[in-house]
C-alpha cells in the first residue's frame, strides 16, 4: 500500500483576495492622488507669489527690486529675498515672531554690513509700526536677533567686505540652526 | 398611558457645549490681531468641519474601516495645504505671516472630532443616555447630529469676529478686509486713542479669556431658560401620569 504523500496548502480564497486588493489599490490611489495634488498646487503658486510679494516689497522701500536670491530650503516658506537693482544689496523678507504676533519683516543687508537694516513690517502702519522701529522697545528683541541673522544666511564669506558675494544657488545649503563659522553677533 | 420610558436629556450635555468652544479659541491665539486674517482662519475652519462632516457618512468606509481615519485626516490635511497655497496667491504677505497656524487647525481635536459620532464609540457621543425618573433602563443610542460640529463652528465664528474687529480697533486703530488685490485697510482710530498691548500676544490670551467667559455666562442663562421650560413640560407629564396612577388605584380599590 502506498503511502498518501499528499500535502494540503490552504490558500486565500480568490473572492477574499480579491477583496483585499481592492481595498489596497483605492488606499494608494487616493494617497497619491492627494500627493500629486499637493505637489501641482504649490509648484503652479510659487511664481505668482514671488512676484507679488516683489510688489509688496518695491512697495514698502520706495525702490525697484530685481531677481530673487536662492535661501536655504528649510526657509522656502517664510523667507524670500531680492537683490536690489543700482546697488549691491539683499532685500529680504522675513516672518519674524514680535510681540505683537508673527510679522512679515522688510530687510535690507549690505556685503559691508555685518547687520541687516530693519526697514519695516508689511502691512503695518502707525502706531505699531514706530513701535516695532524703537530701540529699547519690546517689539524690537527678535527684530534685532534676525538682523544680525541674516548677512549669514545670504552672503558667503565670513567677514564682511567687499570681496563678499551672494550665495549661489548651487551653493550646498547650510541649515541656518548650525553655526558653522563662530558666533558672529556684535553688539 | 404615556410612558416616559426613557428621555435623552439634553441637560446631561448642558455645561459641556464650552469645551469644543475652548479648543476653538486655543487654536486663534497665535492668529495675528487683523479682522482679515481671522477671516482667513474662520473660512478654513468652516471648510475644514464641512469636509469632516461630508466624508464621514461615506458608503465606501463600510469597505475600508480601517483606513478611514487616515484618509480623512489625509484628505483634511491636503485641503489645508491648497488652501494655505490659495491664500499664498492671493495676499503673500498674509500667508508669510499666517505660516504655520492654518496648519493648527487642521490637526486641532475638534476638526478631528468631525470624523467620529456615536457609532464609534460611546465615549465621542454628544448625548448620554439617562434613565428618567420611572428608572426605565437605557435605550440605544441614537445616531449623532451630522451638523452639531458645523453649528458650533459657526457660534464661534460670530463670537471670534467680534472679538477680533474689537482688538484691530483697539490695538491698531485700522479695520483690515480683504479686497481682491490683497488686504485692505481704513483707519478708525487715529494717534494715541491706540492700545497697542490688544495687539500682542498677551492680550490675545487675556482677550480669548475673556471670550471664553463670556460664553459659558451667555450659556448658563440659555440653561436656565430651557431648564424652566423642560420642567413645566414635566410638571405637566407627571400630573398626567399620577391622574392615570391614581385611576388605577382607585380601580383596583373599586374591584376589591
Amino acid at each position: 500500500m502506498e503511502a498518501n504523500n499528499t500535502v494540503t496548502i490552504s490558500r486565500i480564497s480568490t473572492e477574499k483576495m480579491r477583496a483585499l486588493l481592492w481595498v489596497c489599490g483605492i488606499v494608494t490611489l487616493s494617497i497619491l492622488i492627494m500627493a500629486v495634488l499637493v505637489v501641482l498646487a504649490t509648484r503652479f503658486t510659487e511664481t505668482a507669489r514671488i512676484n507679488k510679494l516683489k510688489a509688496d516689497v518695491e512697495k514698502l522701500l520706495g525702490r525697484e527690486v530685481g531677481e530673487t536670491v536662492q535661501m536655504d530650503s528649510t526657509l522656502d516658506a517664510s523667507t524670500a529675498a531680492f537683490i536690489m537693482e543700482e546697488t549691491d544689496e539683499v532685500a529680504v523678507v522675513i516672518r519674524v515672531e514680535t510681540f505683537y504676533g508673527p510679522m512679515p519683516c522688510v530687510y535690507v543687508c549690505s556685503p559691508d554690513d555685518s547687520k541687516a537694516i530693519f526697514i519695516g513690517a508689511l502691512m503695518v502702519d502707525g502706531k505699531i509700526d514706530s513701535l516695532l522701529k524703537e530701540r529699547e522697545s519690546r517689539g524690537n528683541q527678535s527684530i534685532e536677533y534676525w538682523a544680525g541673522r541674516i548677512p549669514s544666511m545670504v552672503y558667503e564669506e565670513d567677514t564682511f567686505d567687499s570681496t563678499s558675494s551672494i550665495k549661489s544657488s548651487s551653493h550646498v545649503a547650510i541649515a541656518p540652526m548650525v553655526r558653522t563659522q563662530g558666533d558672529r553677533s556684535e553688539n | 398611558m404615556k410612558t416616559n420610558a426613557f428621555k435623552y436629556k439634553e441637560d446631561v450635555y448642558q455645561g459641556q457645549h464650552y469645551i469644543p468652544f475652548v479648543i476653538m479659541s486655543l487654536t486663534m491665539i497665535p492668529v495675528p490681531s487683523r479682522l482679515a486674517a481671522c477671516l482667513v482662519i474662520l473660512l478654513e475652519l468652516n471648510l475644514l468641519v464641512l469636509a469632516g462632516t461630508l466624508l464621514r457618512p461615506l458608503g465606501i468606509w463600510k469597505m475600508l474601516s480601517e483606513y478611514k481615519t487616515i484618509l480623512i485626516l489625509s484628505a483634511l490635511i491636503t485641503i489645508v495645504i491648497i488652501y494655505s497655497r490659495l491664500i499664498a496667491l492671493w495676499s503673500p504677505a498674509m500667508q508669510m505671516q499666517l505660516g504655520f497656524v492654518m496648519y493648527l487647525q487642521a490637526v486641532s481635536s475638534f476638526v478631528i472630532s468631525t470624523i467620529f459620532g456615536n457609532e464609534d464609540s460611546t465615549l465621542t457621543s454628544d448625548k448620554m443616555p439617562v434613565p428618567d425618573r420611572k428608572g426605565a433602563a437605557p435605550a440605544p443610542l441614537p445616531a449623532s447630529d451630522r451638523w452639531l460640529r458645523q453649528k458650533e463652528a459657526a457660534v464661534f465664528s460670530i463670537a471670534a469676529l467680534v472679538v477680533f474687529a474689537l482688538r484691530d480697533i483697539i490695538g491698531y486703530g485700522t479695520i483690515t478686509y480683504p479686497m481682491p488685490s490683497g488686504v485692505g485697510s481704513s483707519v478708525i482710530l487715529k494717534g494715541e486713542c491706540v492700545f497697542p498691548l490688544a495687539a500682542s500676544v498677551p492680550g490675545a490670551l487675556l482677550c480669548t479669556a475673556g471670550m471664553i467667559g463670556a460664553f459659558i455666562m451667555a450659556e448658563k442663562t440659555f440653561d436656565i431658560f430651557t431648564r424652566a421650560s423642560d420642567a413645566h413640560k414635566n410638571e405637566e407629564d407627571s400630573a398626567e401620569d399620577d391622574a392615570i396612577l391614581a385611576s388605577g388605584i382607585k380601580d383596583a380599590r373599586s374591584k376589591k
